[in-house]
């Protein structure tokens, strides 16, 4: 009887049996990739739901940031464990099932990035346009992605993550500030960490949230920033100290997107929910800082707001290059050809929008519900992908602590994304 | 790799930027004065898009021993109180404890499509022990979202986004190999010039 192909060599070390080499501190610290990660998170997705959150539950929903990022953690860990394994980009899971999930991926990849990116540009031209409002939304918003385009054009992958780690750092700094000048109730804050419904609204704040964290095919990126920085090794024990390496780097960039939303709900949940406003326009909200923490609270937030949305937009549009790279078995680069062609043809619609004038505020909401409903598909093809046999030493085992952790990690993550996308689907295009 | 770090001209222009914010002045109105020993702000955007939503605070700081009754109105444009749609009180009094800041706010004035863009001269009256005040305050409205907010807000970018996807689709195949999209990629190579943390061994 043939032995059933495990990916595992006779007398190869059991699944996650191997320790990874031990990262100095220095290696820690570099959080290039991780900035990248982050700043899918952070955009106006973050902000609206984070500031929506904060004007109606205060602190309440912080812990929502986290079991999502859990579940969005996971999900990034599968693709990474299905590219170390074979060395295969995302798409090939996609193709391995059948045609029609890469045609279904074309479309997701092309309608979420624009859609995305657009969200975003609107964002950094409705701060353009708080600033100077004699410069039109649409102007305003195109010099936002044109200068996305020239900065991406131009760049090399490297110099992406400095300005990408600066640019985290800059807008950490920013909506700290902003929050800190009208005062954190930590109280509050840490009991907000602790799982609890606060009252009715919160389950579509929450659903809205799973599209923002779980993301999506944007959870697929990774393994593309891998390639870009060479991170691949034909040694189990490189994998396995890639693996280790990697899972610091995007547990960063998840857990930064729930501290961003620390300030957010902070200075939401201190001028908005007073009078019950629900902010539906960043000016608007931004403003209203002003009485409780005087001018610079402001410029603050709006300067936090416009690196947020400006770093999502670019990150939109490199996962969405990436993939479509990816899916015609293009080379993975940066700097090429490919790559050039596919960002000219994001900025076209996604600048030709902004005619639109729809309110991102609004538009995050509806957008992130549609997220949750896209995704439940790519879920339930890495799941069948990394629980096959062959997956070798990353496969499933619940013979260690590791293993273990990962099997109900990786379940967690199906079930809710799933949940979410059944719940989301009855909410976006039946029950209205 | 060659170590990242966050070089400094970076830095600086980010720097520069950020102090630059504050030579502009945010869009709005703000407005301080007082009545007697009771100080007011008015704190409100000068600018709006066409179905949305403007909200006007006001802030009251009673510098006096006594409590102080403050009537607060908010006075919208004569003859285009219609171009609005505002569903909460137009006036009320409220009441200044000494030493205290007190905060009120006129929430969710919408401004209404299908009139003509416009500034509007609203104005807020403050009247306290005898002395009355009145603020002017002009908003200015903008072309709105060129659909209707809900459902139709995701269908018509959803739209554009899949017809621009028949682009995508003529243009990336003439890059790639013929039927690439049905094939999975060739496996990456391990690079020669790997870091040296990659492959490690744990001692």
């Amino acid at each position: 009887m043939d032995r059933p192909d495990t990916g595992l060599e006779q007398g190869a070390p059991r699944p996650w049996s191997l320790r990874p080499a031990r990262l100095g501190l220095r290696t820690v610290m570099l959080l290039g990739t991780g900035s990248v990660i982050a700043s899918f998170y952070i955009g106006t997705g973050d902000i609206s739901i984070g500031t929506n959150m904060g004007a109606q539950f205060g602190y309440r929903l912080w812990w929502t940031y986290f079991v999502l990022g859990i579940a969005g953690w996971a999900l990034i860990d599968m693709s990474v464990r299905y590219f170390l394994q074979f060395g295969k980009t995302p798409m090939s899971m996609f193709k391995d099932v059948h045609p029609v999930f890469t045609l279904y991926m074309f479309l997701a990849v092309i309608v979420c990035a624009t859609f995305g990116s657009y969200n975003q540009w609107a964002a950094c031209a409705m701060v353009v346009t708080g600033y100077v409002p004699d410069v039109s939304i649409e102007l305003g918003g195109a010099l936002a992605s044109l200068c996305a385009l020239l900065f991406l054009l131009t760049g090399a992958y490297k110099r992406l993550e400095r300005v990408f780690v600066v640019g985290l750092i800059a807008l950490l700094l920013c909506l700290f500030g902003s929050a800190l000048m009208i005062g954190i109730d930590w109280g509050e804050a840490a009991r907000g960490l602790v799982p609890n419904r606060p009252g009715k609204g919160w389950r579509p704040l929450f659903m809205s949230n799973a599209g923002s964290m779980i993301n999506a095919w944007l959870i697929l990126i990774y393994p593309y920033t891998m390639i870009e920085r060479r991170w691949f090794s034909d040694r189990l024990q490189g994998k396995v100290n890639i693996l280790h390496r990697a899972r610091i780097d995007y547990g960063w960039g998840i857990l930064a997107a729930g501290v961003v939303a620390l300030p957010l709900m902070a200075a939401a949940s201190a001028v908005a929910r007073p009078f019950g406003i629900l902010p539906r326009s960043y000016m608007d909200l931004s403003i209203l800082l002003e009485p409780l923490a005087g001018r610079w609270s402001t410029y603050l937030f709006l300067g936090g707001l416009f690196l947020a949305a400006w770093t999502a937009g670019v990150g939109w549009w490199l996962c969405g290059c990436y993939a479509l790279l990816d899916i015609f078995n293009l080379p993975i680069k940066l700097n090429s050809r490919p790559m050039r062609a596919a960002l000219v043809l994001f900025f076209i619609p996604s600048t030709v929008m902004l005619l639109l004038r729809i309110n991102p505020v609004y538009q995050m909401l509806l957008f992130s519900a549609f997220l949750a409903v896209v995704f439940p598909v790519i879920g339930l093809v890495m799941l069948w992908r990394i629980t096959r046999p062959d997956m070798g030493y990353f496969r499933w085992s619940p013979r260690t602590a590791q293993g273990a952790v990962i099997i109900a990690a990786d379940v967690f993550a199906i079930l809710l994304s799933v949940y979410i996308g059944w719940v989301q689907i009855g909410a976006l295009f039946i029950r209205r | 790799m060659p170590r990242q770090s966050l070089r400094i001209p970076s830095v600086c222009a980010l720097a520069g930027v950020l102090l630059l914010i504050p030579a502009f002045g945010v869009a709005a109105l703000t407005t301080t004065g007082s009545l007697g020993e009771v100080a007011y702000a008015v704190y409100a955007p000068d600018w709006t898009w066409q179905k949305r939503d403007i909200n006007v605070l006001v802030v009251l700081d009673n510098h006096g021993p006594r409590t102080a009754d403050v009537y607060v109105g908010l006075v919208f444009p004569s003859r285009k109180a219609d171009h609005f749609v505002y569903s909460g009180d137009t006036e009320t009094v409220i009441q200044a404890l000494p030493g205290e800041s007190t905060r009120y706010a006129f929430t969710n004035i919408q401004a209404r499509d299908g009139v003509p863009r416009q500034i509007y001269d609203f104005a807020l009256t403050f009247s306290c022990g005898g002395v009355t005040t009145r603020v002017p305050y002009a908003v200015r409205t903008i072309r709105g979202a060129a659909v209707n907010s809900g459902q139709w807000a995701l269908y018509v970018p959803l739209a554009i986004a899949l017809v621009w996807s028949l682009v995508f689709a003529c243009v990336l195949p003439r890059l790639a190999g013929r039927g690439a999209w049905r094939r999975p990629g060739e496996a990456v190579k391990s690079a020669e010039d790997r870091e040296a943390w990659i492959d490690q061994t744990p001692a």
